[in-house]
C-alpha cells in the first residue's frame, strides 16, 4: 500500500562564528574609465559570493555591474575576509565591501560636489554618473571625477572592515549574544511511503526562507535547493558504517548522496524581511535550508503511516522494521 | 600508464587474433565501466587492452523466428530503449534501464555485465530468468552455454576475457500467454547496488487462470543470479490466486540465503523477496490481461 503524508518544520539559524569576533575587510579602487576594482578575501566555493559582492559594490558606487572587477580569495592581494562558513559572507563580507565602496564613493562625492556644484547631501550616483538628486540633468561621470582627482594628485581608494556586533559567551554561564543576526524559515514536505517495503519517496518540498533582501534571487533558490539535497541525504540515505573506528564505506558507491532522480520537486519561497544591519538588508542563506529537511520529512512520514523512525538515516529497512513493530 | 598496448579492432576475427598473439597478456574491454576501475585500482593487471567497442557486428537486437538474439556489445541504453524488447521482453529492457546511471548505461554492454560476473548484475538476472544462452567464440571455436552456467565463483566468469569473447545472447521470444517482469529495490534511485533484484518469466494457460510454467531469478543471493527452483515448482500448475502467491512467498523464504551487507540486512532482504515476488507475478499476469483471484 502507498500512503501519503505532509510534514512541517520551522527553524532559525544564526549568522557567523558563535560569540567570537569574525571580521571581514575589503578594498575598492575606482578607475579613470569609471570602473572599479574590488578586493576581498571571500572564497567563492560555488555559492556565488563573487557575484553578490560585485552586485553590492556596483549598487553602492552607482556604477554598472559590468564595470566592477572583483578579485576574491587571493592571499597575495586580497584583505582578510575569514572563512566561507556559517552563512557569514553575504552578511559580513557584504558589509565590508559595501562600506569600502561607500568610503570610495564619499571621496568621489566630495569632488563631484565641487564640480557640479552642489551640497554633498544633495547628490547621488547611478549608472556611472554622479548627479544632483532633484536635478538629474546636472551630472558628471564617475570616470571624469576620478580623472579630475588624479590631476590633483589623488587616487580614489576605499577600504573598510566589518565585524558583527556580538557579546562573547561567558565561560561560566554560557550567556552572551552569540550571533548578531538570524534567519528564519519553514519547510513543508510531502512524501509517499510504500508500506510493504518502507521505501520513502519525497514528492515535493516547499521551502520558505527569510533572505533579508534577496540580492540575487536565483542564487538563493540554488542555495535552498542545495540545502534540501544535503538534508535529504542526511534524512534518508547517508550513513557511515564503522568497524573499530575505521570507516567501512569510504567511497561514494556505498555512502549514498541523493542523485538527481532522488530529488523532489522543490518550490522555494524567498521572504524579504529586511535585516537592519545587513548590506542593503540582506542576511545569509547558505546552510539554513538544510536545517529543517529531515524534521519535515520525518513528520510527513509520521503523518502518512502513524509511526516514527528515531534513528537516521530513515532507510527503507529501518522504516519497515518500525512499521512491522507498530502493526504487531 | 596502466597498459602497454591498446587495440581497437573492428571484427571478431581481429579480436581473437589479438588475444591469440598476446598469449594471455591481452584482455577484452567492452564498455570498460567495471574493468577500468579494477585496472586503475591494480586489482586486474593486463599488458594489453583489446577494446571491442568498434566491433559493430556484435551490436544488435534481432528477432529471428522464435528466437531473439542480442549482440554482446549492445549497450544498456540500447536495450532499455529497444521497442522490440519493451514490447516482448520487458524484463530485459527494464533491467537494463536500472543499471548505474545514464553515462554507465551509454557505455556499458550486456556482455560486459555478464562477464563481470556480479551476482546482482541487472541484465544477468534478467537473462537467467529468460533461460538465455550465451554464444562464446575463442581460438578453438564456438560454444553455446546457458548464462546460468557462466559463473565460476563470485566475480569470476567461465568466460576468459584473455582468450574468448561472448558474441551474443539467445533466448526464446516470449509467446502468447507468456509475460515477464523485473523488480529492483535499492537505497536510492540510481547508482546503487540493489538490496534485491528479481526477474520473472511466466506462462499461463489460455484463460489466464493457471500458471503453466515459471522462472524466477534473484540477486544478490549467491555467487550468481539465483534461480528459485523450489518456488517455481510450487507455482507450476497452480491457479492464479492469492493463496498460490502466499504459498510461493512461504517457499521463497526458505529457499534464499542472502547475507547482511551495506545494502541491507539478510532478514529484510528475505521479506523484500516476498514482496517483490508477489509484485512481479501480479504485474506479469496483469500484462497478460489476467488477474489474481482472491
Amino acid at each position: 500500500m502507498k500512503l501519503r503524508g505532509k510534514g512541517i518544520a520551522c527553524f532559525f539559524y544564526g549568522m557567523g562564528n558563535t560569540g567570537k569576533p569574525n571580521p571581514s575587510s575589503a578594498y575598492v579602487e575606482v578607475m579613470q574609465d569609471g570602473s572599479a576594482n574590488v578586493f576581498c578575501g571571500v572564497a567563492d566555493i560555488g555559492q556565488g559570493s563573487s557575484t553578490v559582492m560585485t552586485q553590492i559594490a556596483a549598487q553602492e558606487l552607482g556604477i554598472p555591474f559590468e564595470k566592477v572587477t572583483f578579485t576574491s580569495a587571493d592571499t597575495g592581494v586580497t584583505p582578510e575576509a575569514g572563512v566561507t562558513s556559517a552563512c557569514r559572507q553575504t552578511f559580513i563580507s557584504g558589509n565590508a565591501v559595501r562600506l569600502a565602496a561607500k568610503d570610495a564613493k564619499e571621496q568621489l562625492f566630495n569632488e563631484a560636489a565641487r564640480i557640479l556644484p552642489a551640497g554633498i547631501e544633495k547628490i547621488a550616483s547611478k549608472d556611472g554618473y554622479i548627479y544632483i538628486e532633484n536635478f538629474p540633468e546636472r551630472k558628471v561621470s564617475v570616470g571624469e571625477v576620478v580623472t579630475t582627482l588624479f590631476k590633483t594628485g589623488k587616487v580614489v581608494i576605499g577600504k573598510a572592515s566589518f565585524n558583527p556586533p556580538i557579546v562573547a559567551l561567558d565561560d561560566e554561564t554560557g550567556q552572551g549574544i552569540p550571533y548578531a543576526v538570524y534567519t528564519y524559515g519553514t519547510m513543508v514536505s510531502e512524501v509517499e511511503v510504500d508500506t510493504e517495503t518502507g521505501q520513502v519517496d519525497v514528492i515535493k518540498i516547499t521551502a520558505s526562507q527569510d533572505a533579508g533582501k534577496a540580492i540575487n534571487p536565483m542564487n538563493i533558490e540554488g542555495q535552498i535547493e542545495g540545502g534540501i539535497g544535503i538534508g535529504l541525504g542526511f534524512c534518508l540515505s547517508e550513513e557511515i558504517f564503522l568497524d573499530k573506528g575505521l570507516i567501512k564505506n569510504p567511497n561514494f558507491n556505498e555512502y549514498l548522496l541523493p542523485t538527481a532522480l532522488d530529488m523532489p520537486d522543490i518550490e522555494p519561497i524567498i521572504v524579504e524581511c529586511p535585516e537592519p544591519i545587513g548590506p542593503f538588508g540582506a542576511n545569509g542563506v547558505g546552510e539554513p535550508s538544510n536545517v529543517p529537511v529531515a524534521a519535515s520529512i520525518l513528520n510527513a512520514i509520521a503523518d502518512a503511516v502513524g509511526c516514527r523512525v528515531k534513528e537516521l538515516p530513515c532507510t527503507a529497512e529501518r522504516l519497515y522494521e518500525v512499521l512491522q513493530q507498530s502493526s504487531n | 600508464m596502466y597498459w602497454e598496448n591498446y587495440y581497437l579492432p573492428e571484427t571478431v576475427e581481429e579480436v581473437l587474433k589479438h588475444l591469440k598473439d598476446s598469449n594471455g597478456n591481452a584482455r577484452i574491454m567492452a564498455g570498460g565501466t567495471d574493468l577500468m576501475i579494477l585496472v586503475k585500482n591494480g586489482i586486474v593487471k593486463t599488458r594489453e587492452i583489446v577494446d571491442v567497442c568498434n566491433v559493430k557486428e556484435l551490436n544488435c537486437i534481432k528477432e529471428e523466428g522464435s528466437l531473439i538474439r542480442v549482440g554482446a556489445l549492445t549497450t544498456h541504453t540500447q536495450l532499455a530503449e529497444s521497442e522490440l524488447l519493451k514490447k516482448k521482453v520487458k524484463v530485459l529492457a527494464k533491467a537494463a534501464s536500472k543499471v548505474g546511471s545514464p553515462q554507465i548505461r551509454n557505455a556499458g554492454t550486456i556482455g560486459g555485465n555478464v562477464v563481470n560476473a556480479h551476482s546482482a548484475a541487472d541484465t544477468a538476472v534478467a537473462l537467467t530468468a529468460l533461460n538465455a544462452k550465451a554464444r562464446i567464440q575463442g581460438a578453438e571455436g564456438e560454444l553455446e552455454k546457458p548464462v546460468s552456467e557462466l559463473y565460476v565463483e563470485a566475480g569470476k566468469s567461465f568466460v576468459d576475457p584473455t582468450k574468448e569473447i561472448i558474441t551474443e545472447f539467445v533466448f526464446d521470444v516470449p509467446g502468447e500467454n507468456e509475460a515477464t517482469a523485473f523488480m529492483r529495490h535499492a537505497k536510492r534511485k540510481a547508482l546503487a547496488l540493489p538490496i534485491l533484484n528479481l526477474a520473472l518469466w511466466l506462462k499461463t494457460n489460455s484463460d489466464k487462470s493457471m500458471i503453466e510454467d515459471v522462472r524466477i531469478a534473484l540477486g544478490p543471493m549467491d555467487y550468481k543470479p539465483l534461480r528459485a527452483l523450489e518456488t517455481e515448482n510450487i507455482l507450476k500448475g497452480q491457479p492464479l490466486t492469492e493463496k498460490t502467491i502466499k504459498e510461493a512467498q512461504e517457499t521463497i523464504v526458505k529457499e534464499i540465503k542472502p547475507r547482511d551487507s551495506f545494502q541491507g540486512g539478510a532478514s529484510y532482504k528475505i521479506e523484500m523477496a516476498k514482496v517483490f515476488l508477489a509484485r512481479a507475478i501480479v504485474e506479469a499476469v496483469s500484462d497478460l490481461g489476467g488477474k489474481i483471484d482472491g
